[in-house]
């Protein structure tokens, strides 16, 4: 379906409709027959889900999908014919085949093309063990494995490249690896927070390096019956226990991992798609880490985009009902439109917040822990340490605060255990015996800034130098940058490296892959040290003021704004090739936006008159932007911007309205910062 | 061993891109205009809440601009995360390619410099060019397509 | 030796059931506070063995109050009392350092096997 016209949008939504309805009860199905393989009645039914699949799919022309429902409806068919048998790994590729079928059709909603998927791999497998699957001893049973399967297993983790780094690490630094598994007692009320006690405990002592669920970013209480975790650690096991010494938590069971697990478990790894817990909800596609998140995603974009659809009719409302005031006749019609378009606009209005609001979360959600991690680590340290923490209500985006979190926590470990010194050595040095982390977060000409710095040792220059292998050319600044340098801290004794070093290239791995941001680090050598991380926004609301320039539409955060003015020859003085404008008795420099957005070349707002004049102003300095029309105050969605249009970065990012204008959205600190440069000079 | 490509056209000549790298096909309309973005960068439009710029091919191409027809059809291609937009005249057909009748060429072929041709082939009563489309999209704006 | 209990809610049912409860198994009720800064000032005076504080008080809340009892003793036992709909606050508390939590309404053995274990250690 690579031509997708609007024509077919209505017959594709009620495919899609269906095609949910059937997963989900083919799902409901499945899962029922791991419990009972011999069930006739599921068996029945789920051949009756993949027939109606294959053919209402092949209507469409989803061949892919199509293909895929029919090779299932072959197995069932021979299931019930008593000519196979529900093996294992049948059942296995059964569900694998059933996880696809979910992916392709949650591509298909997102518009994309079926074909992308490879459905060679499923159906081969089908192929295989439906063919050559003769009833026999050698098959075992589902009933029998009934027991093995229901205990959480590492078969739930999937381990991303940071992880494995981290398992590595850990190996070298001589610590253990343990996969902690447990149960919540079905009497507690709520299962996440409890969870959460051992999983606190936990991160005291020990290493946690993955969980299943997420504890970071809260899924659905249910998930958190069963929960896993892999940690490392040099502590004996009965104290990892200990942890789990919480009320209404059951059956912790800790396992040493030997190497021949460990090597089963990165290879794991591998196989993401495999890895789907099958509770009992329906699940979609197997990226477990955020699998909760990911489809409430989808749903949210679906809900998303109606609240556009409604901001449309809104505004159709509006100007209905401005057509109606000029005629005399309809009064009460008027009063009964007018009210209606105000609902309407105040329940929309609340729809978008809602959602948007469903995405964000306050940073704050991963800052609360650090002050109790300080706090003990620093004892057990026996540093004396406080911690500062700045901006946690600052909103990032869900899925930034899982990749984060882990990042986060090693760098402020880091921090305590080799950058700060011990009260001794701090007094030798004159500085106050009391260490100080602050840890702040903020938002900042179109990205995230998150800081964390100390006032300990700083960094050893020299030494990272020489492991580096850098030449003296090269200023200090640039050269502790090398400590983000894959592989850097691997091999190297970890305490030869005063400062910082260990993992930070893990971490900056992790920041810049993951998270398509960038890292940085000052330090000054006895003094301290600095980590500032950037990430791109991927999702955020800012207040801003929509202005007209040239007859096309900007946005300007209001945050960045002081005052709107009105600005008339009088208040204009010339220096030179520079104008200013008198704001309060200070001459700020005036910009014509019109001139900087479109070239000299554009048409000079005429002069004389009262003009617009915004005055933004940034740490570097204030200016007032002259512009046509103050149009509206709005919440605006931003996105980021694509590269190739914005060669001069004089935009933070872009928006759509819910009428599907496109704005983009000013950098002013940018703007400004040209100005003082004197980049816009004689423009 | 065949592999799917859309073929379109721009002017005279005839080229392709592997259909998977092809998201969406649209039809060029509700395109908003961006003053200070390259010449070639018709604007922006909106794909299901994605803003993704249009780049006018004929235009990259160091071609006149065309006229606006309903055959005008914007390819909208994605890398990774990323999308952009590609205007071109008209979008010809989907042809399964057997990789063995592609002849990697070399010299440049309708005037275009090699780095951005993957490859050449007949098609029954025309040549067909195998186009880098990322390549194009990410050469600086003041480099030339063409020789 | 009893071990030594200060109670913190504005229901006076609520501390009425709790210390019918634990002092029937030989706990010892030192206090009762009904508002979070009550709770503070009686920790300080009693310094209890553990808190069984409730976080939805008027005049400064129980998580305010929990806050202040661990700047006074970073090794303040606390067990608090939350409604169903409380995930955040209660993971908020977590992260500062409570034993455990209970959830209203709770059954007596809860409370029980609750400050028992938070007592071990």
């Amino acid at each position: 379906m690579a031509f997708t016209g609007l024509d077919d949008k209505k017959l594709l939504r009620a495919f899609l409709e269906e095609a949910e309805e059937l997963l989900e009860k083919l799902n409901e199905n499945l899962l029922e027959l791991e419990k009972d393989s011999g069930n006739p009645d599921s068996i029945n039914e789920v051949f009756r889900l993949t027939h109606s699949l294959k053919s209402e799919s092949a209507l469409l022309g989803f061949n892919h999908l199509s293909e895929l429902a029919h090779r299932l409806e072959d197995v069932f068919d021979r299931i019930r014919g008593e000519n196979l048998t529900l093996s294992r790994p049948l059942m296995d590729a059964i569900f694998s085949a059933s996880d696809l079928i979910h992916e392709i059709i949650s591509r298909i909603s997102a518009g994309q093309i079926e074909t992308q998927i490879d459905t060679r791999a499923v159906l081969g497998e089908l192929k295989q063990l439906a063919g050559l699957e003769l009833p026999g001893p050698s098959q075992q049973p589902l009933e029998a494995e009934a027991a093995v399967s229901a205990a959480p297993g590492s078969a739930e983790l999937t381990l991303q490249p940071f992880h494995r780094l981290q398992i590595s690490e850990a190996l070298e630094r001589g610590e253990k690896l343990f996969l902690l598994s447990l149960k919540v007692a079905e009497e507690a009320e709520i299962k996440y927070p409890r969870a959460y006690l051992v999983f606190n405990n936990l991160e005291l002592i020990t290493n946690v390096i993955q969980t299943v669920p997420n504890m970071t970013v809260p899924q659905d209480d249910r998930l958190y019956e069963r929960i896993v975790i892999l940690l490392s650690s040099d502590l004996p096991e009965d104290q990892i226990l200990a942890t789990c010494a919480v009320d209404l938590i059951e059956e912790p069971e800790l396992e040493v991992l030997n190497r021949s697990r460990i090597d089963e478990l990165m290879r794991q790894g591998d196989r993401v798609e495999q890895t789907a817990i099958r509770t009992s909800r329906p699940t979609g596609s197997a990226r477990i880490e955020s699998a909760s998140v990911r489809v409430g995603t989808e749903k949210l974009n679906e809900i998303w985009q109606l609240v556009g659809e409604l901001t449309i009719y809104k505004a159709q409302l509006t100007q209905l009902h401005d057509r109606l005031s000029r005629r005399r006749e309809n009064e009460s019609i008027k009063g009964e439109v007018e009210r209606a378009s105000d609902s309407l606009e105040r329940i929309t209005a609340e729809m978008q917040q809602a959602i948007m609001g469903t995405r964000m979360v306050p940073i704050a959600i991963l800052f609360n822990k650090f002050p109790r991690l300080v706090r003990d680590l620093s004892r057990k340290l026996g540093k004396n340490v406080e911690l500062e923490i700045q901006g946690k209500d600052t909103e990032i985006d869900r899925t930034i605060v899982e990749v984060l979190s882990d990042p986060l926590t090693h760098i402020i470990r880091n921090s305590l255990d080799h950058g700060l010194e011990d009260p001794e050595e701090r007094k030798k040095a004159n500085k106050p015996e009391v260490g100080r982390i602050s840890v702040s977060a903020q938002q900042q000409g179109g990205k995230i800034v998150i800081e964390v710095a100390d006032d300990g040792r700083g960094l050893d220059v020299a030494k990272i130098r020489k492991k580096a292998g850098i030449d003296s050319d090269i200023s200090d600044e640039e050269a502790v940058q090398n400590i983000f340098s894959p592989g850097f801290s691997t091999k190297e004794d970890v305490t030869d490296l005063s400062g910082r070093g260990v993992g930070m290239d893990v971490v900056a791995t992790r920041i810049r892959e993951d998270l398509k941001g960038e890292v940085e680090v000052r330090s000054v050598t006895g003094g301290g040290t600095m980590i500032r991380i950037l990430l791109p926004l991927t999702l955020t609301i800012l207040h801003s003021l929509v202005i007209s320039c040239a007859g096309y539409y900007y946005a300007i955060p209001v945050q960045d704004i002081k005052e709107t003015v009105k600005v008339t020859e009088q208040n204009i003085s010339i220096e030179g090739e520079n104008e200013y404008y008198d704001y309060e008795g200070q001459k700020v420099a005036l910009l014509r936006l019109d001139s900087v957005l479109l070239g000299p070349s554009a048409e000079p707002s005429s002069r004389g008159q009262e003009t617009n004049g915004v005055v933004v102003a940034q740490r570097r300095g204030t200016a007032c932007l002259l512009v046509d029309e103050l149009v509206e105050e709005e919440d605006l969605v931003i996105k980021p911007i694509s590269d190739l249009l914005n060669h001069r970065r004089l935009f933070s990012g872009v928006t759509v309205l819910g009428d599907g204008r496109i704005i983009f959205i000013l950098d002013t600190a940018r703007i400004i910062e040209i100005i003082e440069s004197g980049g816009f000079d004689g423009v | 061993m065949g592999e799917k490509y859309v073929v379109f056209q721009i002017g005279e000549g005839n080229y392709s891109i592997p259909l998977e790298e092809v998201f969406q096909i649209i039809r060029y309309e509700n395109v908003t205009g961006v003053p200070t973005a390259p010449t070639f960068v018709d604007g922006v439009i909106n794909v299901g809440g994605d803003v993704i710029p249009v780049v006018n091919l004929r235009t990259r191409f160091s071609l006149e601009r065309g006229e606006v027809t309903r055959k005008n059809r914007v390819i909208i291609v994605q890398k990774q995360e990323v999308r952009y937009g590609v205007l071109v005249d008209s979008v010809r057909e989907i042809l399964d390619l057997d990789q063995d009748s592609v002849a990697s060429e070399a010299a440049s072929v309708f005037g275009m410099k090699s780095e951005f041709v993957r490859g050449i082939v007949k098609i029954r009563d025309y040549l067909l060019v195998l186009l880098d489309i990322f390549r194009v999209l990410s050469t600086a704006p003041e480099v030339s397509i063409k020789e | 030796m009893a071990f030594r209990v200060l109670l913190a809610d504005d229901l006076y049912f609520m501390r009425m059931v709790q210390k019918e409860v634990l002092e029937s198994k030989g706990f010892q009720i030192v206090g009762e506070a009904s508002t979070g800064t009550e709770a503070v000032t009686m920790y300080q005076e009693l310094r209890p063995d553990i808190v069984v504080l409730d976080i939805t008080m008027p005049e400064m809340n129980g998580l305010e109050a929990m806050k202040r009892i661990f700047a006074l003793d970073p090794e303040a036992k606390i067990l608090i009392c939350s409604a169903i709909g409380q995930q955040s606050l209660i993971v908020d508390a977590i992260n500062a350092g409570i034993k455990d939590f209970i959830v209203k309404p709770f059954k007596p053995e809860r409370l029980l096997s609750a400050i028992n274990k938070a007592l071990k250690e």
